[in-house]
């Protein structure tokens, strides 16, 4: 009979390890738990608060940005109407008035002359009105009797008034649209991050309940107590 | 065998390290979130005044580039209207050294003055500002109406309101700067947390504890500007 090998040692057991805090878990007192959920509620909450903060900023930047483009806009179509209206049209405009009322006067002179005073100054007076033909073909309020007034000159307001309202837009443009609504946004934004003292301050009753076990409870109280304020100061903030 | 230190630590649960560290943390949070509040607050009405600032920069061109044309062309014209004034009586008086064409002269010269006169009263007209009844949007009438007075009073509103950019930017820097210290102090609370009481652990707590004093009087300094 053979003898048969011995069967291996079973394994030594393994070396103690570092203590293991979760095998503790069932021991610890509820407060703890308390306290975690506490101070992860204020996380959330403060979370939350800080991304509506920082989309309600950038909103107000951009109505903000965008009050400045129009400004500029308006004030691009405003100068440009008045430098056509006045220094284009209204110069050709005068020179046609100019020629008009010197013909006028050339002729009135010519009924009290004679001879070659007359021929000369109706001469004068044919030579202006002729100026005013080749003006007025080019002139759109020259050749518009509706900017004529009844004491002879060229209602430049009123043409003003018409090359304004080419662009309609540009007269409808109100920067202070864009503004208000800025204003209102970056008022919300600090609001919102004002509402995160309570929040802080619910952390603070939170910690501290973790740090003084034997008032946990009233800490843990007055926790609750501020997240709640935070989240209604929040919901007040979105709501007005 | 497993162990609780939590349970082990003192009767009450917690070590004076501890508690002074639970204190610590959550008075940074808070300071935290004042110091985030004023920096907000700041960093808006810096961008707000800025932004103003700005618009009024254009507001005051616009002005000068709107009211322009109008004085230009009143101006302009009045001069052409006076100078066919100056030419009839220019020709009046010439007319007294040629007597051969004075009577020719002289009807012309008449004509020029009698012309002018009317012309001068027209460009006066013509190149005043358009008024309420005109049609004219009011926003172009105002523009178009700007004295020197309107554009200095625009000019010292654009300046007080970079003025305010400015305070409210050296407020923000300082906010800045004391969330940064906060910062700093939290994370040295952090590793005092995880180093646990003893020689580095306190040192920890110790400067975290001035990071955060530090951090407090900065943000108490903004609001002093």
């Amino acid at each position: 009979m053979t003898d048969l090998p011995a069967p291996p040692e079973p394994p030594p057991p393994p070396p103690p390890g570092p203590p293991d805090t979760f095998a503790a878990a069932p021991e610890r007192d509820t407060g703890s738990r308390w306290v975690a959920i506490v101070l992860a509620a204020t996380a959330v909450v403060a979370a939350i608060l800080g991304a509506r903060a920082s989309l309600v900023s950038s909103s107000a930047s951009g109505s903000w940005q965008s009050a400045i483009r129009q400004e500029v806009r308006r004030a691009a179509g405003t100068v440009e109407d008045l430098r056509f209206t006045y220094e284009v049209e209204g110069r050709q405009a005068f020179r046609v008035l100019t020629a008009e009322t010197l013909a006028d006067r050339y002729r009135r002179q010519a009924d009290a002359a004679t001879g070659a005073t007359r021929s000369y100054l109706l001469l004068e007076a044919e030579a202006q009105e002729n100026v005013v033909r080749s003006i007025v073909e080019s002139s759109a309020i020259a050749a518009d009797p509706r900017y004529r007034t009844e004491d002879g000159r060229f209602d430049l307001a009123l043409r003003l008034a018409d090359n304004r309202a080419e662009n309609p837009e540009l007269v409808t443009t109100d920067p202070d649209d864009p503004q208000a609504a800025g204003d209102d946004a970056a008022d919300e934004a600090v609001l919102l991050v004002a509402s995160t003292v309570p929040v802080a301050v619910a952390f603070l009753f939170g910690v501290l309940g973790q740090g003084f076990p034997n008032r946990r409870r009233a800490f843990l109280a007055a926790g609750v107590v501020f997240l709640v304020l935070g989240a209604l100061a929040f919901m007040l903030v979105e709501v007005l | 065998m497993a162990m609780d230190v939590e349970v082990t630590a003192t009767p009450t649960g917690k070590t004076s390290f501890e508690k002074w560290l639970a204190v610590l943390v959550g008075l940074a949070a808070v300071v935290a979130s004042l110091l985030a509040t004023l920096q907000t607050h700041s960093s808006k009405r810096e961008e707000l005044s800025l932004e103003i600032a700005n618009r009024l920069s254009v507001a005051i061109f616009e002005r000068i580039a709107g009211s322009a044309p109008v004085q230009s062309f009143s101006l302009a014209s009045s001069q052409d209207a006076l100078t066919v004034g100056l030419n009839g009586t220019a020709r009046l008086i010439a007319a007294f050294d040629h007597p051969d064409v004075a009577e020719t002269a002289v009807a012309i010269g008449n004509a020029s003055n009698a012309a002018s006169d009317r012309l001068v009263r027209l460009a006066t007209t013509m190149g005043t500002p358009p008024g309420e009844e005109s049609g004219v949007d009011a926003h172009t009438r105002e523009v178009a109406a700007a004295t020197d007075d309107q554009l200095n009073a625009l000019v010292a509103e654009q300046n007080r309101a970079v003025d305010v950019a400015n305070r409210f930017g050296e407020r923000g820097n300082r906010a800045v700067f004391g969330l940064s210290l906060l910062a700093l102090g939290a994370v040295l609370l952090g590793l005092a947390g995880v180093v646990g009481e003893g020689g580095a652990g306190r040192i920890a707590i110790v400067a975290g504890s001035a990071a955060l004093g530090l951090s407090i009087l900065w943000g108490a300094s903004a609001l002093l500007v």
